[in-house]
């Protein structure tokens, strides 16, 4: 199956990256990587503001190729997403290595949260440096639909 | 005489084990089978072959997450529950405030 990453790991999809290698190297495999719509927003909302066209157009023009596979935020991940963020509306408590401020760590948990739902939906697992904030949204997916497949959390591959 | 064939300058595939067969390729595939065997070094034959088992591979994920897609579906629906015939929905007003209350940021977590 494929598995899904998370925006820690397409953050590093840069031309020349380790990352971009690995995907490569996993295109139409059983572990083909696929790229969440959540992330892809996230990515070219940051290139958008960085201002930095380059880096813009190259992010587009990669996640538009048909090589690379996308998972949409589908009707059950939208259903279940919104069923997660009423039972869990704001993120957990900050870890003490976390810097964020609280308004950053709110969306954060709403694009994870759309992203694990997106994963969840299709039965893929998701690979993340985040591995505690996604454990969290497998727990709370698990117990809200206890007959579904459970979302399988990955640490990083990089 | 018969003259000895120079396969010097041909192109080779790996050795694959499995059943011969006769395919008719529709043109546009056997362009593309041969412009990637060309990109691979290879043959027109390996470049089919190879197409087809990632097509397998995509095909069989596909179909394997539409059949996740629609049970987990089932489990949302499980989840939820049966409708209660008698009981009573929000006002309309109610109803808008609920739908629009996420956007609102007016909530807090749950107690």
């Amino acid at each position: 199956m494929p598995v899904a990453w998370d925006t820690t790991l397409v953050s590093k999809l840069r031309p020349g990256s380790r990352a971009l290698a690995l995907l490569a190297t996993r295109l139409r495999s059983t572990d083909e990587v696929a790229i969440p719509t959540a992330s892809i927003t996230e990515a070219v909302f940051g290139y958008a503001r960085a201002r930095r066209d380059v880096d813009l157009v190259w992010f587009s023009r990669f996640v538009a190729s048909p090589e690379i596979r996308v998972i949409s935020f589908s009707r059950a991940a939208a259903i279940a997403a919104g069923h997660v963020r009423a039972r869990a509306p704001f993120p957990a408590r900050p870890r003490s290595r976390d810097r964020r401020v609280k308004s950053e760590r709110r969306v954060a948990w709403v694009a994870d949260l759309q992203i694990a739902a997106s994963a969840w939906a299709v039965g893929i697992p998701v690979e993340t440096e985040n591995v505690a904030d996604f454990t969290l949204l497998s727990d709370l997916l698990a117990e809200l639909f206890p007959k579904a497949l459970p979302l399988e959390v990955r640490p990083s591959p990089l | 005489m018969a003259m000895a064939k120079d396969t010097s300058g041909r192109r080779r595939a790996p050795r694959r084990d499995g059943e011969r067969t006769t395919l008719r390729v529709p043109r546009e595939l056997a362009q593309q089978a041969q412009e990637l065997a060309a990109f691979l070094g290879t043959t027109s034959n390996d470049a089919l072959v190879l197409m087809a088992t990632r097509g397998a591979v995509s095909y069989v994920q596909e179909l394997q997450m539409a059949r996740a897609e629609k049970h987990q579906l089932a489990a949302i629906i499980d989840a939820v529950g049966p409708l209660d015939q008698d009981a009573e929905f929000l006002s309309d007003e109610e109803a808008r405030e609920a739908v629009l209350l996420l956007r609102s940021g007016r909530f807090g977590p749950v107690v």
